[in-house]
């Protein structure tokens, strides 16, 4: 089974039951590229579910209709999500964003990847 | 960009935003610094409130005034602009002469400018009307990320026009409204002059008037069926009393915020999440059926293919064709 993929915004990889998204560095992501994000992890879930590790440290700007997106389809198929973050930017906006879009399953923002798959493991 | 620099962008902003116009935007640094990420934290505060502006007018439809600012450019073949209306140069903080005879990308950001050169170069072929997303920057350097409407001019003898483009804002303009308030008070006042005459304003049919505790209300009974699809939200009266309101104020209230009713907004999200489930997952169409809570396999295919135009099982088949 392929378990990595890749586009323009991140790199998708498939280990140990958990799902690993890497934003690229300094992307900035609207409406168009929300969509994108999404399809091109549900053609790698193949219909599973996962709980995710999205480090977004290098996120510099989420649109608000991408937000919307992201609080409305970005969690189909999602167990959980743990955001991987540092300061100041990508904490500052994934903050704004569980403050503001409240997404509907459990999120929560960690600054080392240990934490953060601590967290997921009880997702598992 | 210096610290000093992005610092003095961003009080110009919370300027702008404190008469009332949510629409600018700070131009991003690549630094991530605390400026910075004040700068984004501010960028979509008034993303947010610029959104909630027209939603609000929405929520009070018949209370609120809501002023569209509209910027016009007349452009000639090669996108230079001929002619632009006064508001466009104040929101732009351009002086008239300064904007004619210069090419439109001049004001646009950079990442935009790639679009409308895009756009310049094929939109030709096909003519009529387009929409598209371009961002304005101010002389302040202030961002104005709009939606634009361009109408094609075709064949007019001795004009150069040959599109006009139109954006469109929403803003709070305290003069405007006081002018409105003003005319209905002048109307008694004169009235009441007129003895034996009564200024008696016609009562407008009200609308549901729903207090801030409402709307969270309604928010919450949005959120509730949004993340629990699967159930069954019938009789209304029950969900409405397990949210501590009354039937007819989640009915109507919820139709007021969301433009649409329950029933309906339920059935959308239920074949969204359908549809997603369909087009990438591999669960069987009865788990998907339960999932997002439709009565029967019967009724979710007929549900799917009204609204599709596809069948859930064409659809599938489809996107499986296509991934190979």
């Amino acid at each position: 089974m392929l378990d990595y993929t890749e586009n323009n915004y991140a790199t998708y990889k498939i280990a140990e039951g958990i799902l690993y998204i890497r934003y690229h560095i300094g992307v900035s992501i609207d409406l168009a590229g929300a969509v994108k994000i999404v399809e091109e992890r549900l053609s790698l879930q193949k219909g599973q579910s996962y709980p995710a590790l999205c480090d977004m440290r290098g996120v510099r700007e989420v649109k608000k209709a991408a937000r919307d997106y992201f609080a409305l389809e970005g969690s189909i198929l999602l167990k959980a999500v743990a955001f991987l973050v540092e300061p100041s930017i990508s904490e500052v906006i994934s903050r704004f964003y569980l403050l503001a879009n409240k997404p509907a399953i459990p999120t929560q923002a960690f600054q080392t990847p240990e934490e953060a798959e601590k967290f997921l493991t009880q997702y598992l | 960009m210096s610290k000093k620099k992005r610092l003095k962008k961003l009080r110009n902003l919370l300027l702008e935003m404190g008469a009332g116009k949510f629409f600018y935007r700070v131009e991003r640094s690549g630094k991530n610094d605390n400026v910075e990420a004040l700068v984004s934290v501010i960028n979509m505060m008034a993303e947010e409130i610029e959104e909630a502006l027209v939603h609000q007018g929405y929520v009070n439809a018949s209370e609120t005034i809501k002023h569209i600012v509209v910027m016009h450019f007349m452009l000639d073949a090669e996108g230079k602009i001929v002619a632009v209306n006064p508001q466009a140069c104040t929101l732009l903080c351009y002086v008239y002469s300064e904007l004619i005879g210069q090419p439109l990308i001049q004001i646009l950001d950079e990442k935009t400018s790639k679009t409308w050169e895009d756009y310049l170069e094929k939109e030709q072929e096909d003519g009529g009307e387009h929409a598209i997303q371009l961002t304005f920057k101010t002389k302040a350097g202030l961002l104005i990320p709009s939606a634009c409407y361009i109408s094609l001019i075709n064949n007019i003898k001795g004009c150069e026009v040959e599109k006009i483009l139109t954006v469109v804002k929403h803003s709070k303009k305290q003069v405007a409204l006081e002018d409105e308030l003003r005319e209905p008070v002048l109307k008694i006042y004169n009235s009441e002059g007129l003895k034996g005459e009564k200024a008696v304003a016609e009562p407008k049919p009200k609308k549901v008037r729903l207090t801030q505790d409402d709307i969270k209300v309604i928010e919450d009974a949005r959120s509730l069926m949004l993340n629990d699809l699967a159930r069954d939200f019938r009789p209304l009266k029950e969900f409405a009393l397990q949210l501590g309101t009354n039937t007819f104020k989640l009915k109507y209230g919820f139709k007021e915020l969301y433009g649409i009713s329950v029933y309906r907004y339920l059935r959308n999200e239920r074949l969204r999440k359908a549809k997603v489930l369909v087009q990438y997952g591999d669960s069987p169409f009865k788990s998907i059926v339960q999932l997002c809570g439709f009565k029967s396999e019967a009724h979710f295919s007929r549900t799917f293919k009204k609204e599709f135009g596809l069948t859930p099982t064409e659809l599938r088949k489809k996107t499986f064709l296509k991934r190979d």
